[in-house]
């Protein structure tokens, strides 16, 4: 049985096991370390009571959608935690296996096949029904190694939108027409709601409370289940699985089991989705959601549970504020300054970068309207709120800001780019152009494009992520044995 | 036996076929030095296919070019092999050299964040339509007037031009890493990277040369799906990588000949399955993939792969 | 410095969870009127991004292009547009209509784009009886009486299939026909209805389908055997539609080729073929060029025009006015505007029909017109 990564022994071991302290480790701050020492009750708690209480103070659906939603996300993490971040394993199709439990729900209580079954019933059915899928998609990882499973989830998560866009014109061998199973790209609309038999959950707040009760459920099992011996095994299969295999571990059970317990919340959590939107259409299964789970679980720190939910509720509540310019100035510019702040020390050099910018702006703004009036005469896009009054005085604002801005935006990218490049004091005195740079791009063109910048701002999530800190905020940082 | 349509649907494949590998080439040979699978390498494709047009309309667009028409042709598949080519080394340098000694699941994630910037970025750049390459007005329809038309058989001079320039590029490439000294090192690193290093390769450069030719490749195929199909927009990249990633996983990934095979298995069997099988344009995907899936199981290293012997 | 990482990272939740709760306070639906003397808001929602980006384009920039003229104006209330991605998702269509319905000075909506999306965003605005109009949405179920508050211009499937197949059939003398539909939710349906309408009239009815990502079409092709008369596409990329053409010429098959609305495009050129659509040539249409010309000088000379567009701006006049009318003694509620929209009576539009709504929320009069492509362009033939 491997022991916790962290416990020391002797030799190499204890080289890895000291690892974290002299690398990345070192950074993370205390906050952490208590927060593990609360007991694990109270920091679900923790969590979990202020969201419970929230609904009596905000009265707008609207909040309590965006909260359902994040509950939903939540769990989704969760769900791909435990395949991602437990055991390892790379699994590309796991929209997929959402999608079948949010489908499966639909059909159990739509008029699509006239069957209208109560979600107590239909529901452990989904996800055992899910699971299995699971296992059976998991088989293949039996035999390929590594990266193949990627692709063969890939796939399966590919297949999965072809069958259920074309899904109503199959015609099985016994039948003269074509039989409508998935409604196709219409999907199936007016899907019954969530029926507890004693009782029927029916407003979006009723429905936060459902992906409440059923986050908290999960969450425990999963704590209990990564402290138990199967989670100690995953995480051996995860650090090295040709040496949990030597130590007589069941690699391929595991895998399997892995698979089908992501799978099993995926499912869960399809059926909670499906009555909240009254429908269930190919397109909420693509290519962006897997994305932006991914992009959930590795902020957060794959493996850690407290990790992937603080992960979740971030994206999905930035993702939200990003909608509107005006909010989404403030989110620009306190993650810029936050970003500073943790990067740049000692804080005199940060001062001096932060001072440098303005001034700098302040220069080019002077210079910029004095010789080209004309073409510097836009306004802050959207409304603009005090931000955006503020930002009028210090930004050049261009009259046209599509081609400009595009030009700034490419520029931008090489500019980020090259600071890597550089270290020490030239890095410092670059990052103010950069920061201006940054800042142009953001008022000229992506401000007015709220949509393409959500996604584009998780793209360079992965990637900055990667390169800065791969275990996430919360995850452990891993060695490879050499 | 309609012997025509059976004839004429190899030669659709055959073409697809050729595009297919090309691409798949650049995951090969991406694979084979860094056993990194590059998601972004689809995407680099499309960028490919945006610089040809960018060339064709600067030189006037289709219905008009202000040069002479082979001029214009080397010119866009020039202009966009340098550019992938150059951009394939930015990716390498900047989202997956950092994360070389990093856990094996860092470079797969940086790799999905690059496929989905390049994505998001040539949506704000070039907007969300689809553009045309217009290559059936190309010197006033020659490009598809010409060729081979015997009855009902009709093979196309861009057909022609296509699958003739793909056999070049991957006769060159063969030629290159088996002949030439830069090959040899090639193959040394995806042998034993570290044991390559110590005999005095200079790996960051192979690799970085490597990331260039695969992109140029892919590169090449941008324009080759714009000349053949016109149709280009800013989310091609993400299918069509998918494709070239099945191909070369079909062939036995890291295999370059496995590679071109996989690439025109799997284009004739897009071509023969929308041909025959009932719903089978419909399905096509499926089709495909679940070959794919079954030929996985059964040939878990792929058709020329070697089996994988991992050290301890 | 770690006390200033964690004060930093609890200053951004708190000024994400302030900025929330400025919208929540904004929140809960109400009844009471809200002052538009000077500015009156509404929303706009449609796929921006997503693989319907290339639609939602065009439909958003004409959609919000009256409200935008008629701010140039200086006509009062001046119109304020909150917009939302729906990225094509269902599930992104719910949030934003919750987001608009919180949004208490909001009076109407304009979208979504696409059937499903308004499926999504029917049982939110039903039961915040907000007005909401869709340019684009043509499946026939969606105003069959159960959703109130909704509007569109383009006409129902049946309409059109009913148009397209008999133009096949009796003009084109149609016996074989081979039906290619692109798997989206605006396709299938109309394909489906065109299959029956035709085997009905005994026609022999070949269907296959593509998808909007696909490259190459000519496997598909090749499979269409050589005495068809007809190849119907109801498909939404009008590129498609030329390649299709193209791709048929260039293995020797001469088949007329019939399309649906995208089909009214500057990328669909095959000379002889025809589309039927839900409006006239917008482009030589006299009481439009003005409009039209604006519309290009306003978004770029590349700007997208197809028939979509169009109708999208119609939905931007009829609301922005209902809107007008709703605040003319200075405040309005959402019941006052959809009553106003119900009112909606336009003598003529940019696709010189008028525009008047019946209970359902259809445009009476909503017809079609069939064009065979020329060589200098459209020519309307029915």
């Amino acid at each position: 049985m491997a022991d916790e990564p962290r416990k020391p022994a002797i030799g190499k071991d204890e080289w890895v096991a000291t690892h974290e302290e002299r690398t990345a480790g070192g950074r993370r701050s205390g906050l952490e370390r208590r927060w593990q020492r609360i007991p694990a009750v109270v920091r679900l708690a923790l969590v979990v009571v202020p969201a419970a209480v929230m609904p009596l103070f905000v009265s707008s659906d609207y909040v309590m959608q965006v909260a359902t939603v994040t509950a939903i996300y939540a769990l989704l993490a969760l769900g791909l935690n435990v395949v991602v971040g437990f055991a390892g394993l790379l699994d590309l199709g796991y929209v997929a296996f959402y999608g079948f439990g949010a489908y499966s729900f639909a059909l159990l209580s739509s008029d699509q096949f006239k069957v209208h079954w109560p979600a107590l019933v239909t529901v452990p059915l989904i996800v055992v029904g899910t699971a299995l899928l699971g296992f059976v998609v998991a088989l293949p990882s039996r035999r390929l190694l590594g990266d193949y499973l990627a692709i063969v989830t890939l796939f399966f998560g590919t297949i999965f939108v072809v069958l259920v866009t074309n899904a109503n014109r199959i015609t099985p061998p016994w039948k003269d027409g074509p039989v409508d199973i998935t409604g196709g790209p219409n999907g199936i609309a007016g899907i019954d709601q969530f029926d507890l038999v004693f009782f029927k959950v029916e407003t979006v707040t009723q429905y936060f409370y459902l992906a409440l009760a059923v986050f908290t459920v999960v969450v425990s099992g999963l704590f209990l289940l990564n402290d138990s011996r199967v989670g100690r095994a995953w995480r051996a299969l995860r650090e090295d699985p040709l040496a949990a295999e030597l130590m007589g571990m069941p690699i391929n059970r595991l895998k399997l089991l892995a698979f089908s317990f992501g799978a099993g919340i995926a499912g869960l959590t399809g059926t909670i989705f499906a009555p909240l939107q009254n429908g269930v259409f190919p397109s909420n299964f693509d290519l962006a959601l897997l994305i932006t789970l991914y992009a959930m679980v590795i902020l957060g720190g794959a493996g850690s549970i407290a990790g992937v939910v603080i992960g979740a509720v971030t994206i999905n509540v930035v993702l939200e504020v990003l909608r509107t310019p005006e909010k989404s100035r403030v989110v620009f510019y306190a993650l810029v300054l936050v970003a500073l702040v943790a990067w740049l020390r000692p804080w005199r050099l940060l001062a001096s970068v932060l001072a440098g910018t303005v001034a700098f702006g302040f220069g080019v703004h002077a210079i910029a309207a004095a010789a080209w009036p004309e073409q510097t005469a836009g306004s802050p896009g959207g409304p603009g709120g005090w931000i955006g009054d503020a930002v009028d005085g210090w930004m050049v604002l261009l009259t046209h800001p599509k081609s400009g801005g595009n030009a700034a935006y490419g520029l931008l990218l090489l500019a980020i780019c090259l600071l890597t490049l550089i270290r020490g004091r030239w890095r410092a005195a670059a990052l103010v152009p950069v920061l201006y740079l940054a800042s142009f791009v953001w008022e000229n063109r992506l401000v007015t494009e709220p949509s393409i910048t959500r996604l584009i701002l998780l793209g360079s999530l992965l990637i900055a992520l990667m390169n800065v800190r791969p275990q996430g905020l919360l995850g452990s940082a891993r060695v490879e044995i050499v | 036996m309609d012997w025509y349509k059976l004839v004429q649907l190899l030669v659709n494949g055959v073409t697809l076929g050729s595009i297919y590998a090309l691409i798949a080439l650049g995951f090969t040979m991406v694979y084979g030095t860094l056993k990194l699978l590059n998601f972004a390498h689809g995407d680099v494709f499309m960028v490919g296919a945006f610089i040809g047009y960018f060339v064709l309309q600067w030189l006037g667009g289709s219905a008009a070019p202000t040069v002479n028409i082979v001029f214009l042709i080397v010119l866009m598949f020039v202009a966009a092999m340098l550019g992938c080519g150059i951009l394939g080394v930015f990716i390498e340098r900047f989202a997956y050299r950092p994360l070389r000694n990093a856990p094996r699941i860092a470079p797969l994630i940086s790799a999905l964040g690059v496929a989905f910037l390049l994505q998001n970025s040539a949506l704000l750049i070039f907007g969300a339509q689809y553009r045309s390459y217009d290559s059936f007005d190309l010197a006033g329809g020659d490009l598809v007037v010409r060729g081979i038309h015997t009855g009902p058989l009709n093979v196309s001079l861009i057909r022609l031009i296509t699958v003739g320039s793909a056999l070049v590029l991957m006769v060159l490439l063969t030629l290159l890493v088996k002949r030439s000294r830069l090959g040899k090192a090639m193959r040394a690193t995806a042998y034993d990277g570290e044991a390559a290093s110590m005999m005095g390769i200079d790996i960051d450069r192979v690799i970085a040369i490597t990331f260039f030719i695969g992109s140029a490749l892919a590169g090449a195929a941008g324009v080759m799906i714009g000349l053949l199909f016109s149709n280009i927009y800013h989310f091609m990249g993400f299918y069509a990588g998918l494709k070239g990633f099945t191909a070369a996983v079909v062939g036995g990934i890291g295999s370059i000949p496995g590679a071109v095979l996989g690439g025109l298995l799997i284009g004739l069997g897009e071509a023969l399955a929308a041909g025959y099988l009932p719903q089978g344009s419909t399905f096509q995907d499926f089709w495909v993939f679940s070959l794919l899936i079954v030929m996985l199981l059964i040939r878990p290293n792929g058709l020329l792969g070697k089996p994988q012997l991992k050290k301890v | 410095m770690r006390k200033l990482i964690v004060i930093g990272t609890l200053a951004l939740a708190a000024a994400i969870v302030g900025s929330l709760s400025t919208s929540a306070a904004q929140g809960g639906a109400t009844a009471s009127a809200v002052s538009c003397k000077s500015e009156a808001t509404i929303g706009y929602f449609g796929p921006n991004t997503g693989p319907a980006a290339s639609i939602g384009e065009e439909l958003r920039n004409w959609t919000v292009f009256y409200a935008r003229q008629w701010n140039k104006q200086g006509k009062r209330p001046r119109i304020n547009i909150v917009e939302g991605d729906t990225q094509f998702d269902p599930k992104e269509v719910a949030t934003i209509a919750q987001q608009f319905v919180a949004n208490k000075n909001l009076l109407a909506v304009l979208g979504p784009g696409a059937s499903q999306e308004v499926l999504a965003a029917k049982p939110i605005f039903k039961r915040a009886g907000m007005s909401y109009i869709a340019a684009s949405a043509t499946r026939t179920s969606l105003t069959d009486g159960t959703n109130p508050t909704f509007f569109r211009i383009a006409a129902p499937d049946g309409i059109q299939a009913l148009s397209s197949s008999r133009y096949m059939i009796d003009k084109l003398k149609a016996k074989d026909v081979v039906i290619i539909d692109d798997q989206s939710s605006y396709s299938v349906p109309l394909a489906d209805e065109v299959q029956r309408l035709l085997k009905k009239a005994k026609v022999n009815v070949k269907r296959t389908s593509i998808t909007q990502k696909q490259f190459d079409f000519s496997s598909v092709i090749t499979d269409i055997p050589n005495g068809t008369d007809v190849v119907y596409l109801p498909i939404q990329l009008a590129t498609q539609m030329q390649l299709i053409g193209n791709q048929l010429r260039e293995q020797g098959k001469r088949i007329t080729l019939f399309s649906s609305d995208a089909g009214y495009s500057n990328d669909f050129k095959i000379t002889g073929s025809y589309f039927s659509t839900f409006g006239p040539d917008v482009r030589t249409f006299r009481t439009a060029r003005s409009t039209v010309s604006a519309y290009f000088k306003e978004f770029g000379k590349k700007a997208p025009l197809t028939t979509f567009g169009p109708l999208g701006y119609i939905t931007g006049i009829a609301t922005v006015q209902a809107v007008a009318r709703a605040c003319k003694d200075g405040k309005a509620t959402r019941a006052e505007v959809l009553a106003q929209m119900r009112k909606t009576n336009l003598k003529t539009s940019i696709i010189g029909q008028p525009v008047r709504f019946n209970w359902r929320g259809d445009r009476i009069g909503a017809r079609f017109f069939t064009f065979q492509i020329t060589k200098t362009g459209p020519r309307t033939v029915r």
